[in-house]
């Protein structure tokens, strides 16, 4: 049986100057799988992504892609191999309109030869075909989320690391970055790894869940299961009274 | 429909083209010198403008262009200066360009560092001018003789009148303008704006940025380097002061005034700004430094786009 799994985590640890951020975490993600992570404050979601995307490089244990080893490879590197990543805040090019910032993704990439169609076929799916010409400083926050996960598919990356990318949008933005991030898994044949909070998107997500807790892994399993887990609730979905 | 803006650099270029139909004398002998700054400004417009990298060792490199001409024509002549010459010096501009700065950029050196390395840079070139002397002629300075371009023993272009040496500066002025403009509208011009907009984007989208940026300041170096030769062959006479820190600042005066997101705003800004400084050291010795420093405030306060910036609103 064929093995599809894209990225593999062994006894992954990272502290900074003592304080353990993850510790001895152990993963496997799957090939065209949404997974989320979530967790509380300081449960070490935002270093696990960068530990994968190489802004910052384990204490120890082993990072697997593509069954390579790439603990010792930088973010640029880790980029072209196909690992991308939206961060927190969105990371786009202010004084550069919607169509440039995808451009300058795409010259990065195998598809510059087909520059037009890539650039329609992009704009389509983030939603920015009206504005295509506006700066991408006048864009709304949403629209910034958008464009820059818009940059990540312009670069043609395998795995999508996403960091909060329904934070300060509307209900409307954020069933649409639901709908797109479904749509690039079964589409477009992308992996994705999101950091979330709004337990109603990563409801409608229907993904694998990885619950963190001070660092380590603290559940995982589909939301259905998660959203039952006693032990979950109380350090992190609540419990009703 | 036509589009003026782009070719506005055919009006200009057009402009100075017909000064030595009209003006003789003094005007069309120290147009050319004035026409080099602008090519020296556009050297670093390049990189700031597109790049965000400010440099202060411009200067360096356009008396390093300047020295280097100079002793190939004392020390070699037998060689064909005009162009292996030429081609020498654009060399040497871009590997000390490129040496200088992989070290710094690949170490991570970002925007206030790199100028302090850059100053540096001037400060020692400026030093080497006056120690080696037996070479340089030290404060003295090193008397360049005029050459011919020409092709064997078959002289293309005479170079002993103002007049010829003009329109080839210009010439020269006008095709550094174009390959730079060529760069800036391609995929390094791109690259170099990503990096000057969001240089971690640009890394986590797999850009190898200080690969960008060293080639892009290596560029830089030999368009310096070239505009030190011509200028050092048009004076005859090249001193240490041009590499100095005083005349990096003054580059960059010029392109703050011209406008650094332009290449013709700072070319045009390095004739303007040089031309009224010369000026206003012949009316005003004491001041004329005091004048440009107000001109330079007010436009950073106001233009900080310099002049190009109030054309293109």
């Amino acid at each position: 049986m064929e093995d599809n799994t894209l990225l593999e985590v062994f006894n992954l640890t990272k502290s900074f100057e003592g304080f353990v951020a993850n510790e001895d975490l152990n993963l496997k993600f799957k090939k065209n799988e949404i997974n989320c992570i979530i967790g509380p404050n300081g449960a070490g979601k935002t270093t696990f992504i960068s530990l994968i995307s190489g802004h910052i490089q384990p204490t120890k244990g082993t990072i697997v892609y593509k069954k390579k080893k790439i603990n010792n490879l930088d973010v640029v590197t880790r980029a072209k191999l196909g690992i991308a990543r939206k961060f927190q805040t969105p990371s786009v090019f202010s004084n550069l309109t919607v169509l440039e910032n995808l451009e300058l993704a795409i010259l990065n990439s195998d598809k510059q030869a087909n520059l037009k169609e890539v650039l329609d076929e992009i704009l389509n799916l983030i939603k920015l075909s009206q504005e295509k010409h506006t700066l991408s400083q006048n864009l709304s926050h949403g629209q910034r989320q958008w464009l820059e996960i818009g940059l990540l598919l312009g670069i043609d990356a395998e795995l999508l690391l996403i960091d909060e990318p329904t934070s300060g949008m509307t209900d409307f933005e954020t069933a649409a970055t639901s709908k797109l991030i479904k749509d690039l898994v079964k589409n477009y044949n992308k992996t994705v790894i999101i950091i979330e909070h709004d337990i109603a998107f990563i409801k409608d997500l229907n993904s694998n869940i990885i619950v963190l807790h001070l660092g380590r892994l603290f559940a995982t399993g589909p939301y259905e299961e998660i959203s039952k887990n006693e032990n979950v609730k109380d350090i992190y979905l609540g419990n009703e009274k | 429909m036509f589009k003026y803006k782009k070719f506005n650099f055919i009006f200009i270029f057009a402009f100075l083209a017909l000064i030595p139909m009209i003006f003789k004398g003094y005007t069309v002998f120290i147009l050319p010198q004035y026409i080099l700054f602008g090519v020296l400004a556009m050297s670093l417009a390049f990189i700031w403008g597109n790049a965000g990298i400010l440099s202060f060792g411009q200067a360096s490199f356009f008396a390093i262009g300047g020295y280097t001409f100079g002793l190939l024509i004392k020390f070699f002549p037998g060689i064909n200066h005009f162009f292996l010459g030429s081609l020498i010096v654009i060399s040497l501009g871009f590997v000390v360009a490129v040496i200088i700065s992989y070290f710094l950029f690949s170490a991570g050196v970002k925007a206030t560092y790199f100028v302090l390395a850059t100053l540096a840079l001037s400060i020692l070139t400026e030093q080497l001018a006056v120690t080696k002397s037996t070479l340089t002629g030290g404060w003295n300075g090193l008397f360049v003789d005029r050459v011919n371009v020409k092709i064997g023993d078959f002289i293309l272009l005479e170079l002993s009148g103002d007049f010829n040496f003009f329109y080839l500066i210009l010439f020269i002025s006008f095709i550094t303008y174009l390959i730079l403009n060529y760069l800036e509208n391609n995929k390094i011009g791109k690259v170099l704006r990503g990096i000057r907009e969001n240089e971690n984007r640009m890394l986590a989208m797999g850009y190898k940025t200080s690969f960008y940026k060293t080639v892009a300041f290596g560029v830089s170096g030999s368009v310096a380097a070239l505009a030190g030769a011509l200028y050092a062959a048009h004076a005859n006479f090249i001193s240490p002061s041009i590499a100095g820190v005083l005349f990096s600042t003054e580059v960059v005066v010029w392109v703050a005034i011209g406008g650094r997101y332009s290449l013709l705003g700072a070319f045009t800004g390095g004739i303007i700004v040089s031309f009224l400084s010369n000026y206003l050291s012949t009316i005003t010795p004491q001041y004329w430094q005091l004048f440009l420093g107000i001109i330079f405030i007010i436009t950073i306060i106001f233009f900080k786009d310099g002049l190009a910036g109030i054309f293109k609103k």
